[in-house]
């Protein structure tokens, strides 16, 4: 058995946080888990084929889920997906917002930290789409704007020489706003704390890690917004050159204090 | 056995079953420890048919995402109009061999309540012996509990995963 770097379509997404079960969910005579609900929400929105025989086009195919066994858990929900082939850019929104909607059925919850990884080398260039769909954040209560940490973890002696500023070199193609990205050249990042236990461990990324490190501006904290930051911060990869699964978390964080340093900046 | 004679065997086992459920022609699926390439598209007679009475259900084999590397693939079945309220769902991994699909592993069986919700799914797994990268699909099989059914089965669509056999 080799410790190689699976690298493949695979896409998944952890929710962090806490999770309250609804009173009424033990006690359903049709028990349904994350597993259930997000197959079954995925299949209501045309995301995943409804049909068992896998007639008609779907964005990807259910692999696995699962839930915290006790409110002690930060990671109260992990979902794996197939992705099927597209041209497009990787259904990253529709991803989060399944997740985050599934788990929303079965309790009460705040998440704080969302994980995800992402088959990068399968992700086709989304400036299009994302420049098509971020009018959609531009009506957020301005009051709902949150500071995140992105942490891109590509595995294995994957970085090279990228660095953070790389990345968000990547991003200045178009305007970003309402988001922001800024590189973070020296911090310890706090999303090994925030996002554990993590999506996969070496057996998937391998060994060896050397993360990048972005701090980030949404204009909400909701899934929309995390898996559109998600899709931009894959462009940023992209084209920075590094195309291979990546471990994606976004953190949110208490915004800077005045003074301690320059605000992100959008594009 | 020809085909043939199979087939007209699982039609008289319905017949005498008194408990017909499903009126499709009889598609032979001769399950060996190998099986021609053919369509994995997973559709099968029964599940076109508009009389049909249940359905077959399975996603992508998969690598789980805990060590050891182990495929593994899920199955389960929606209940549209019968009166069962139990099945026996089994799941049979399989990986493609010069152009043969053939079976790994033991399959994974469960009896099940429909829907596939909580704690009403069979699993099947292997585990990988190495990283090579393979096509892998799951053959999934319902049996309603206490009723006759038709013998068809769903074939999940390839995935070429890192998990050699």
């Amino acid at each position: 058995m080799t410790s190689d770097k699976i690298i493949d379509m695979t896409a998944m997404v952890g929710l962090y946080g806490t999770l309250r079960p609804h009173p009424w969910i033990a006690a359903n005579a049709d028990p349904q888990d994350a597993y259930s609900l997000f197959r079954v929400h995925a299949t209501a929105m045309g995301w995943s084929a409804s049909r068992p025989d896998g007639i008609g086009a779907t964005v990807w195919g259910m692999n696995d889920a699962g839930q915290a066994g006790s409110g002690e858990e930060r990671r109260i929900g992990w979902f794996q997906v197939g992705l099927d082939k597209t041209e497009g850019a990787l259904p990253l929104v529709p991803l989060v917002v399944c997740a985050w909607k599934s788990l929303a059925r079965i309790g009460m919850m705040d998440v704080d930290a969302v994980q995800l990884l992402v088959p990068v080398h399968e992700a086709a260039p989304a400036w299009t789409h994302l420049v098509s769909t971020r009018s959609w954040f531009t009506t957020a209560d301005p009051a709902a704007r949150v500071h995140a940490e992105v942490v891109l973890d590509p595995g294995a002696d994957e970085t090279g020489e990228q660095t953070s500023a790389a990345v968000v070199n990547g991003m200045q193609a178009i305007s970003i706003k309402p988001f922001a990205v800024a590189p973070v050249p020296d911090r310890r990042p706090v999303a090994n704390l925030a996002c554990e236990p993590a999506l996969v461990g070496d057996l998937w990324m391998g060994p060896t890690r050397n993360p990048i490190t972005l701090d980030a501006e949404l204009p909400e904290w909701t899934p929309e917004a995390i898996g559109w930051l998600t899709s931009l911060v894959t462009e940023g990869m992209n084209k920075a050159g590094i195309t291979t699964s990546t471990l994606i978390s976004i953190v949110r964080q208490p915004f800077p204090g005045a003074g301690e340093g320059s605000p992100p900046a959008g594009g | 056995m020809s085909s043939s004679s199979r087939g007209l065997l699982a039609k008289l086992k319905f017949v005498f079953s008194g408990a017909l459920i499903l009126s499709v022609a009889f598609t032979p699926a001769a399950y060996a420890d190998q099986e021609p390439s053919g369509d994995d598209s997973s559709i099968s007679s029964a599940q076109a048919n508009e009389s049909k009475v249940f359905n077959t259900a399975g996603d992508y084999v998969h690598i789980s995402n805990t060590p050891p590397r182990t495929a593994s693939g899920h199955g389960w079945w929606e209940n549209v109009s019968s009166d069962a309220t139990l099945a026996d769902v089994t799941v049979q991994l399989q990986v493609l061999n010069s152009g043969n699909w053939v079976k790994v592993g033991p399959a994974g069986t469960a009896r099940v309540r429909s829907g596939g919700g909580a704690g009403n799914r069979a699993t099947g797994r292997y585990g990988c012996a190495n990283s090579l990268n393979v096509s892998w699909r799951s053959v999934v099989d319902v049996d309603l509990v206490g009723y006759a059914d038709s013998p068809e089965r769903l074939y999940t669509p390839s995935r070429l995963l890192q998990c050699g056999v």
